[in-house]
């Protein structure tokens, strides 16, 4: 684990509206490990789709990368041309996004979209490309996939269209799969059966999987590691298991006691996020925190690691938070 | 109005009696569709009953096409029922007349899964929810504006929202807005289509306390329409469980999380994600049925794992298994 397969240092991306300038994430690190599945957990607005879309260099227009590295088997991808990041797309880091629907292209089949990830990227023959597409669809696992190849994806339904994308996804077997919350607008049926496939095709090719989500159980499901992002700040590292159990950074906390439980009465987060323009000083959290005391309001909490921990120093699987006061200490 | 808690052990009337409650929708949009696909029948909602006591919160828990929002809509009169009745403190909601109907919807309030399409973009928060006030109370002015702003208050809203228009306000704060509108009317029964399922966490979780907190205070029974056992599970008394039209099981809320009868039923709990890794899960295969010219007998016949023969061969029978506890299966 010496070498991450993925290590992002300090990544800032600003965004310009027609009248404000502002952050949308600010100094967030994290590293992946070859085959590793990271969960990257946030509301709305938290900047994690942002930091998953950096990761491609496929962000908005209006923003910017304006500092960190983004280090992928050790080269930085923040240096790279057009060109070579045309190469690393699709083939060593792929994306499935929420809505299939609108990631997929209406006006060809589903099945020439997943041959062409082949044409284009590995310059195989037509027909190569088709039966390899088919090949794919099967380890998705569509039904009928000669009939599926022909389709369009307005006539599949959402969790045929999930499958056919990872198909394209996974088609050039990439070392990392970026997935942003590909199962939230399905049924709960089907939400299991495409993280249950997305279990299995993890372990078959070796990828690591960034699974960007809102959902807590999902993640905690799918993962062994776990970032926690609030309004930009990563807030809180670590495993699924000590960071579900033992929450160090508040917000977290607040998050686990969000999820409805039977005859337990829910504790919600008071308040609501800041206006992206007007970050509050200090720790961001903190006008929502019933723990922030004066030193939260003047000076910004670094990520530390958590005592009690058991880790070693600086392991990759460190339990850190960004808090003055982290708790249970 | 005080409340027993154990209103059904002292056999009260129901709030609100559900029988046999049918709509189907033709799926030929037009003379020629059917003419090239014969007859085609969506059965939205098959002969559903159930009953809801007052202060209850009764969830209808499904996937897509399992006809839990129609059979709210029907409930309330918002599409026609091609069939059954339904009773409302004791009126028969499905044939009054169009003015009784509006005394009715007085007592019987919608709150929306998406509160940006179920507010008037054009219309300021104290006219959103003041509408309903005039209509029905005659109020105006600043009476209405007091009373608008109480609303505001009691859903975590100040008057200082009163002029914002719904585009001005967070998905939270539209869905607050919701819900201060349907409580204006001081109904007795609210229908809830999946109020929080657009909101993000933390905020799903400030609605749903909301909603806990109103309920007890106002002694309202809910109607809670989700997709999410998690919340079923926080929310209500009793739990319904919707398939392709048709009730698959209905029964108290803790006997349906501890003792689910019906296969679909032990399907949704076993598919929660949640803090079980061990990836020994078997997810259910297929996909929710769209209830299309429905073959006879079972509607989740077809994805059953314990489906047999009888399963398809006729009318699956609604059988009584405890108190309240009632499931549609013959291998229960």
């Amino acid at each position: 684990m010496s070498n991450p397969l993925l290590r992002i240092e300090d990544l800032t991306v600003e965004f310009q509206t027609d009248t404000h300038r502002f952050c949308v994430v600010e100094g967030f690190s994290l590293s992946i490990a070859a085959g590793e599945t990271v969960g990257l957990v946030g509301e709305s607005g938290s900047g994690k789709t942002v930091t998953a879309l950096a990761i491609l260099r496929l962000i908005d227009p209006r923003a910017e990368i304006v500092a960190g590295h983004i280090w992928f088997r050790g080269e930085d991808i923040l240096r790279k041309t057009e060109a070579e990041m045309r190469r690393i797309r699709g083939r060593k880091i792929a994306m499935i996004f929420q809505e299939p629907m609108t990631a997929l292209n209406p006006s060809y089949t589903v099945g020439e979209q997943v041959a062409e990830v082949y044409r284009y990227q590995l310059r195989t023959s037509r027909a190569d490309a088709k039966r390899r597409a088919l090949e794919m669809f099967e380890r998705v696992k569509l039904p009928s996939p000669r009939t599926m190849y022909g389709k369009y994806a307005h006539e599949l339904s959402g969790g045929m269209r999930q499958r056919a994308m990872i198909a394209a996804a996974l088609a050039c077997k990439p070392d990392l799969l970026i997935a942003d919350e590909p199962t939230t607008a399905l049924d709960v049926s089907i939400q299991a059966q495409i993280l249950a496939l997305l279990q299995d095709l993890q372990t078959e090719i070796g990828m690591a999987v960034l699974f960007v989500s809102h959902n807590l159980e999902v993640v905690a499901e799918l993962c062994k590691r776990v970032a926690v992002i609030y309004a930009g700040n990563l807030v809180e590292v670590g495993t699924v298991d000590t960071l579900f159990r033992r929450p160090a950074h508040p917000y977290t906390a607040g998050l686990l006691r969000s999820i409805p439980r039977r005859r337990q009465t829910l504790q919600p987060i008071t308040g609501s996020i800041f206006e992206p323009h007007a970050p509050p000083p200090g720790c961001c959290f903190h006008p929502r925190c019933p723990y922030a005391e004066a030193r939260c309001i003047e000076e910004i909490p670094g990520l530390r690691q958590v005592k009690g921990d058991g880790s070693r120093e600086n392991a990759p699987d460190a339990h850190v938070a960004a808090c003055h006061f982290p708790l249970g200490q | 109005m005080t409340r027993p808690p154990d209103a059904r052990a002292e056999n009260l009337e129901p709030i609100l009696s559900v029988r046999r409650l049918t709509k189907h929708f033709d799926a030929n949009r037009s003379v020629v569709s059917r003419m090239i696909h014969g007859k085609r029948l969506i059965m939205a909602v098959d002969g559903i009953s159930f009953d809801l006591f007052r202060g209850e919160t009764l969830a209808l828990v499904g996937e897509s096409g399992s006809g839990k929002t129609t059979t709210a809509r029907l409930i309330a009169r918002l599409v026609p029922a091609d069939a059954g009745e339904v009773f409302f403190l004791g009126r028969d909601v499905l044939s009054v007349t169009f003015r009784e109907m509006r005394q009715i919807r007085k007592d019987l309030q919608i709150i929306f899964q998406d509160p940006f399409s179920s507010l008037n973009p054009r219309m300021r928060v104290e006219e959103n929810i003041g509408r309903a006030l005039t209509l029905h109370f005659r109020l105006r002015g600043e009476a209405r504006r007091i009373k608008v702003a109480q609303l505001l208050d009691q859903v975590g809203l100040s008057s200082e929202h009163l002029g914002r228009y719904p585009n001005e306000l967070s998905g939270g704060q539209r869905q607050r807005v919701s819900i201060a509108r349907a409580l204006a009317t001081e109904p007795s029964l609210v229908l809830a289509d999946e109020p929080v399922s657009s909101l993000d966490v933390s905020v799903q979780a400030q609605v749903l306390r909301l909603l806990q907190d109103l309920k007890a205070r106002l002694h309202l029974s809910m109607i809670f329409i989700t997709h999410d056992l998690s919340v079923a599970e926080y929310v209500a008394d009793h739990i319904a469980v919707l398939y392709g039209g048709k009730l698959m099981e209905l029964g108290p809320t803790d006997e349906i999380l501890a003792r689910p009868l019906h296969p679909y039923t032990n399907a949704l709990l076993a598919a929660r994600p949640g803090f079980n890794r061990d990836g020994s899960r078997r997810p259910l295969e297929g996909e929710p049925a769209i209830p299309l010219n429905p073959p006879p007998g079972c509607r989740f016949a077809h994805r059953c794992p314990l489906r047999i023969a009888a399963c398809t061969e006729g009318e699956i029978p609604m059988l009584k298994k405890g108190t309240s506890h009632y499931v549609a299966c013959v291998r229960a």
